[in-house]
């Protein structure tokens, strides 16, 4: 079966002398993977399609029971030159990329995925500097639409709204994706977060697509925030969740 | 498949861990190498052994070399003041092929890779930034047009520009002997960009 197909890379992988292994994430299908044979070649017509955060219209032989299809056509539908061009862009974008294809399964269709997908990397591709806000923005969505909901705004316990103080540390429930009040002193467990993150993931919650590019994050923030959200996922995916991007992301190294 | 021999079978086995060679082509070279005259065949095995015991990196820039320094980096012909950081060493060749670059090299051995999780430390980029004394004027990035090489040259732009020295880039754009019509928009938008004066 032959199938034509908006997508958006996720990964690429070298294979053999010439070809690339693709994670495709599709509105229909979810997540595909592809071969795209002969596209390192100099003179390959979708080469530079073909690479992570591109947005693409593909047609691709679909064969059921099959873990990998083989990719027949792609060009670019939405070019995302800045991000190509920034090393802050191009990280965030890889994270989010990464996210998605870290978070979903093959074949697991999920529509309102793919266009906050979309949304998110065309958005990135027209911020300024602070693009990590970016990257929260669309975790938190992410968590929703995958089904495990963040609700920063009520108890864990009372359900009662919260306005985060900058002071204090919240405990963070991951069972039921709230933190805790800090007026309800019976609860001493939970993944520690300070008020400050939590205030600032409530600005980024409450804010449009539009409007993050206003939001600076702190080195400090980012490194708080990431760990949240690795052992948030960790705990609802019931696996050891790592963000391989972290490193370049959060300049997590030593020269 | 059931071989007569286990020199055999484990000469077909090393041959088809290399890359591009698939168990068939592994089985031809062995039974060529099988027909050859002995001298040959020692022949053979010593340069193998010779390239691994002989061949180490240069200090300096990182390229296979049997003299350290290595014989670009030694030259006193070259330019110093101009430094074309490579990711692999069979990028020096492909630039050397074409006579035009006459400045030293630095190859990083990779690309940084969010991805797969490679950053800076797994790269030689530490080096390359102890490299920059002063003598060196210009840096010019001849990375692999995808993500991963785009990466490395935003990080290496975004490090050595503050120590003043002038970074650019190899041009991006239509392969030379292709048509126009059958260039990607993206080459050909690149191609575009970095249009020159004729």
């Amino acid at each position: 079966m032959i199938i034509t197909s908006e997508a958006i890379v996720l990964h690429s992988r070298k294979y053999s002398d010439s070809s690339n292994i693709l994670t495709l994430y599709t509105p229909d299908r979810g997540k595909v993977s592809v071969i795209a044979k002969g596209s390192r070649k100099p003179k390959s017509k979708f080469g530079a399609a073909v690479m992570p955060l591109g947005i693409i219209s593909v047609t691709y032989y679909f064969k059921p029971g099959r873990d990998l299809q083989t990719l027949s056509n792609a060009e670019t539908v939405v070019p995302l030159r800045v991000i190509g061009e920034s090393f802050e862009h191009l990280t965030t974008g890889l994270a989010i990329a990464e996210s998605v294809n870290s978070t979903t399964h093959p074949d697991e269709q999920n529509a309102e995925l793919y266009d906050l997908l979309k949304q998110s990397l065309v958005a990135l591709n027209t911020a300024g500097q602070n693009t990590y806000a970016y990257f929260v923005w669309f975790t938190l969505r992410l968590a929703e639409v995958t089904g495990f909901m963040i609700d920063l705004h009520h108890c864990a316990e009372t359900q009662l709204p919260i306005v985060a103080e900058p002071t204090p540390e919240y405990y963070f429930s991951f069972a039921d994706g709230s933190p805790y009040s800090q007026s309800d002193s019976t609860v001493q467990s939970g993944y520690r977060l300070t008020g400050v993150a939590l205030a600032l993931l409530q600005t980024i919650a409450q804010t449009g697509l539009d409007d993050v590019r206003n939001i600076p994050v702190s080195e400090q923030l980012r490194n708080e925030i990431h760990h949240f959200f690795t052992n948030y996922f960790s705990f609802h995916l019931e696996r050891r969740f790592v963000y391989r991007t972290q490193k370049m992301v959060l300049g997590n190294f030593e020269l | 498949m059931i071989y007569t021999s286990d020199s055999i079978e484990a000469t077909v086995e090393m041959f088809s861990a290399l890359p591009t060679i698939g168990r068939k082509t592994a089985q031809r070279l062995t039974f060529f190498l099988l027909r050859q005259p002995d001298e040959v065949v020692h022949k053979f095995a010593k340069t193998l052994i010779d390239l691994k015991n002989n061949v180490k990196y240069c200090s300096i820039c990182f390229n296979f070399t049997e003299s350290d320094p290595c014989p670009i980096c030694a030259s006193t012909k070259r330019d110093e003041t101009i430094l074309c950081v490579v990711e692999e060493p069979n990028d020096v060749f492909a630039i050397e092929k074409t006579n035009e670059f006459n400045g030293k090299y630095h190859i990083l051995h990779g690309a940084l890779n969010p991805l797969d999780g490679i950053g800076p430390e797994e790269i030689k980029i530490r080096e390359l930034i102890q490299r920059l004394d002063g003598t060196v004027k210009e840096i010019i990035l001849a990375l692999n047009p995808n993500v991963e090489g785009e990466v490395t040259t935003q990080y290496i732009a975004k490090m050595v520009r503050p120590l003043g020295i002038s970074v650019t880039r190899i041009a991006r754009g239509v392969p030379i002997g292709t048509d126009l019509e059958f260039a990607d928009d993206a080459t050909i938008s690149r191609a575009l960009q970095g249009r020159g004066t004729v």
